[in-house]
C-alpha cells in the first residue's frame, strides 16, 4: 500500500507562491483588458448639475481653467436684452463696458438683424467662473453653458475642481463623447457658432 | 545623552505634527475656500416691499398630475384645467363636475363661444364637447405650428401659433381667415419675438385682441383684421417692467380690463392698469431657490393663469403642481 504523499513547508511555500503569482497576473490582466474595452474617458461637468460657485474659475490646476463658457446655439433667444450678457441694472442696452455682465468682457455681441443679437465666447479671455451661465439660466433660455474644453483640460487623474465641486457635477465620460449639453445641441461635438 | 533625548523628543512631536496635518487633510478635505471672486448676487432683485403685494393667496389647488398645461373658466366661473392627457371641470366653487380624457397633450385650453372645449395640442387645435365628444379637429397653417393659446372673440377664434410665430383668426369651421401680427413694417407691425415657447392670447373687455410679445417685452393689441392699434411694455429688471429675454410669458385680463402679468425665471404676477402702467404685485418671486433659478430653460416650466369673474387670479405653478388662487385684499 503507497504511503500517503505528505505536503512539506518547502512544497506549500512554493504552491503558494505560484498560486499569487497567477492571480495577480490574472487580475492584472483582467484590469488591463477591462479598461482597454472601455476606452479613454475624460473629465465633465453636467450643466444641469452646476450651480456656478466659481470654483472652475480658481481650482484648474491650469494658469487659466480649462472649463470655458459654451455657448448651445439651438437654444438661444438671440435677445437683445440678454441676461447672460448684461449686467440687470444696466441703462442703455449696450456694448460699453460697464454694461458686461462677463468680469473679463469674454462675450462677443454681434449684430444680426433687428433684434436678434448673437453672443459668441472668447475662449482666450473666458475664465470659466459661470457668471454668465447664472444670468442666463436666471433670465434667459440657459443657453450659456459651463463645459471642460478637452482642448485644454490636461485630464489630470484626479480633477482638483471635481474633488471641490459642491454640486458634485462632475464625473468621467466617454473620449468619444466628452461633452454633456443641456437643452437641443448635439452632445457628439461642440457647440459651434451657426454658419453665417 | 541629553542632546540624543532633545532629539528624540522633537522627532517625537515632528511626527505627532505631521499626523495632526495628514488627519486633517483626510478627515476634512482641506480647507477650500468659498469665496467666489465672480459672485452674481441676484437675490436683490427678487426682494419685493411687501407694501407693493396687494394681492392674498386664499387658496391652492392640488392636482394629482404629472403635467400641468393649461387653465381657463367659462363665462359662468366654472373652470376648466387639462394636464396630462385629461380635461378637468370644476365648478365655481372648485368642486369637480366633470372632465374626459384626451388623445393626445393638450397645451393649452379654452372655451369657445357656443360651450365647447378649445385644445391646441402641437399643430392642432381639437375642439370637444363638454362631455368630452370629439367634434372636430383642424391644423395650423403648417407642420410647424405650435399652438400655445386661444381665445374666442365673437364668431372668430385666435389661436397663438408659437411654431409659425404669428397669430391665426378662423372661423368656427376651423378656416383660416386672416394671419396677424407678422412684420410689415410699413404697417408699423415689429413680428412676434418669441425666443421660447411661451406665446399668449386674451380677450379684453371689449371684446378686442391682446397678444404677447414677450421678446419684445410688449403687450399689444390688434383688431380684428390684424391692425395694431396700441402696445405697452418695458424691458427691465425694475418691478415696473418685463425682466429677462422673454417675458411676460402669459397674461390674463381682469374684469375691470386691467392686466395681469407672468413672468418667468423671476416668477412674478403683477398688476398693470388699463393703460399698462405698473399697480400692484400679486406674487413676488418664492424664496431664492438656486435649482430654480436654472429652471428658467427653454420649456421647463409651464406658466398659465386665468381670472374669474369675481377677479381672482388662477396661477399654474408648475413646481409645486397646484394652481394658486389670490384674492385682492
Amino acid at each position: 500500500m503507497e504511503e500517503e504523499k505528505k505536503l512539506n513547508r518547502r512544497d506549500f511555500l512554493a504552491s503558494g507562491l505560484r498560486l499569487s503569482v497567477a492571480l495577480g497576473l490574472g487580475g492584472v490582466g483582467i484590469v488591463l483588458s477591462k479598461n482597454s474595452l472601455a476606452g479613454n474617458s475624460v473629465w465633465q461637468l453636467d450643466p444641469a448639475k452646476c450651480v456656478q460657485c466659481g470654483r472652475c474659475a480658481t481650482n484648474c490646476v491650469l494658469a487659466q481653467s480649462a472649463v470655458k463658457c459654451t455657448h448651445v446655439y439651438d437654444m438661444c433667444g438671440y435677445c437683445d436684452l440678454c441676461g447672460g450678457y448684461l449686467r440687470p441694472e444696466t441703462k442703455e442696452i449696450t456694448t460699453a463696458a460697464e454694461n458686461q455682465l462677463c468680469p473679463t468682457s469674454a462675450i462677443r455681441r454681434k449684430f444680426i438683424e433687428e433684434p436678434f443679437f448673437e453672443y459668441q465666447i472668447d475662449d482666450k479671455l473666458c475664465i470659466g467662473c459661470g457668471k454668465c451661465v447664472k444670468g442666463c439660466g436666471a433670465f434667459g433660455n440657459g443657453s450659456l453653458q459651463l463645459q471642460v474644453n478637452h482642448e485644454l483640460c490636461v485630464n489630470c487623474n484626479q480633477c482638483a475642481i471635481a474633488r471641490d465641486c459642491p454640486a458634485d457635477a462632475y464625473s468621467r465620460v466617454p473620449a468619444s463623447d466628452p461633452y454633456k449639453f443641456r437643452g437641443y445641441a448635439n452632445k457628439s461635438e461642440k457647440s459651434k457658432s451657426p454658419e453665417k | 545623552m541629553k542632546k540624543q533625548q532633545i532629539i528624540i523628543a522633537f522627532l517625537v512631536l515632528l511626527f505627532f505634527v505631521l499626523v495632526y496635518f495628514m488627519g486633517r487633510d483626510l478627515f476634512t478635505g482641506g480647507s477650500v475656500s468659498q469665496v467666489n471672486p465672480a459672485e452674481y448676487n441676484i437675490d436683490k432683485y427678487r426682494m419685493v416691499d411687501s407694501s407693493k403685494i396687494c394681492y392674498s393667496e386664499i387658496i391652492q389647488i392640488r392636482l394629482l398630475l404629472e403635467q400641468f398645461n393649461g387653465i381657463c373658466f367659462d363665462k359662468n366661473s366654472n373652470l376648466y384645467f387639462t394636464g396630462d392627457q385629461e380635461v378637468q371641470i370644476y365648478d365655481p366653487q372648485l368642486k369637480r363636475n366633470g372632465g374626459f380624457k384626451i388623445d393626445t397633450v393638450a397645451n393649452c385650453i379654452a372655451v369657445g363661444s357656443k360651450n365647447t372645449i378649445l385644445l391646441g395640442s402641437g399643430a392642432q387645435i381639437v375642439e370637444y364637447s363638454m362631455n368630452g365628444q370629439l367634434i372636430r379637429k383642424w391644423d395650423s397653417q403648417s407642420s410647424e405650428g405650435y399652438i400655445t393659446s386661444i381665445v374666442q372673440i365673437g364668431d372668430f377664434i385666435y389661436a397663438a401659433d408659437a411654431g409659425n410665430k404669428i397669430v391665426l383668426k378662423f372661423d368656427e369651421s376651423g378656416k383660416i381667415l386672416a394671419e396677424i401680427g407678422r412684420k410689415d413694417t410699413a404697417r408699423g407691425i415689429p413680428g412676434f419675438i418669441l425666443p421660447s415657447l411661451y406665446f399668449d392670447v386674451a380677450m379684453g373687455p371689449g371684446e378686442d385682441l391682446w397678444v404677447s410679445n414677450p421678446g419684445l417685452h410688449l403687450l399689444q393689441n390688434f383688431d380684428e383684421n390684424g391692425k395694431l392699434n396700441t402696445s405697452w411694455g418695458e424691458a427691465s429688471i425694475r418691478l415696473e417692467g418685463f425682466a429677462g429675454c422673454c417675458n411676460p410669458v402669459d397674461f390674463a385680463i381682469l374684469p375691470d380690463g386691467s392686466f395681469v402679468s407672468y413672468e418667468k425665471g423671476m416668477d412674478r404676477i403683477k398688476i398693470y392698469n388699463r393703460a399698462g402702467v405698473f399697480e400692484c404685485v400679486v406674487s413676488a418671486p418664492t424664496t431664492i431657490d438656486e435649482a430654480a433659478l436654472t429652471n428658467c430653460s427653454i420649456g421647463a416650466k409651464v406658466h398659465d393663469l386665468a381670472v374669474d369673474a369675481e377677479g381672482k387670479i388662477y396661477a399654474l405653478d408648475d413646481d409645486a403642481k397646484m394652481i394658486r388662487v389670490y384674492q385682492k385684499k
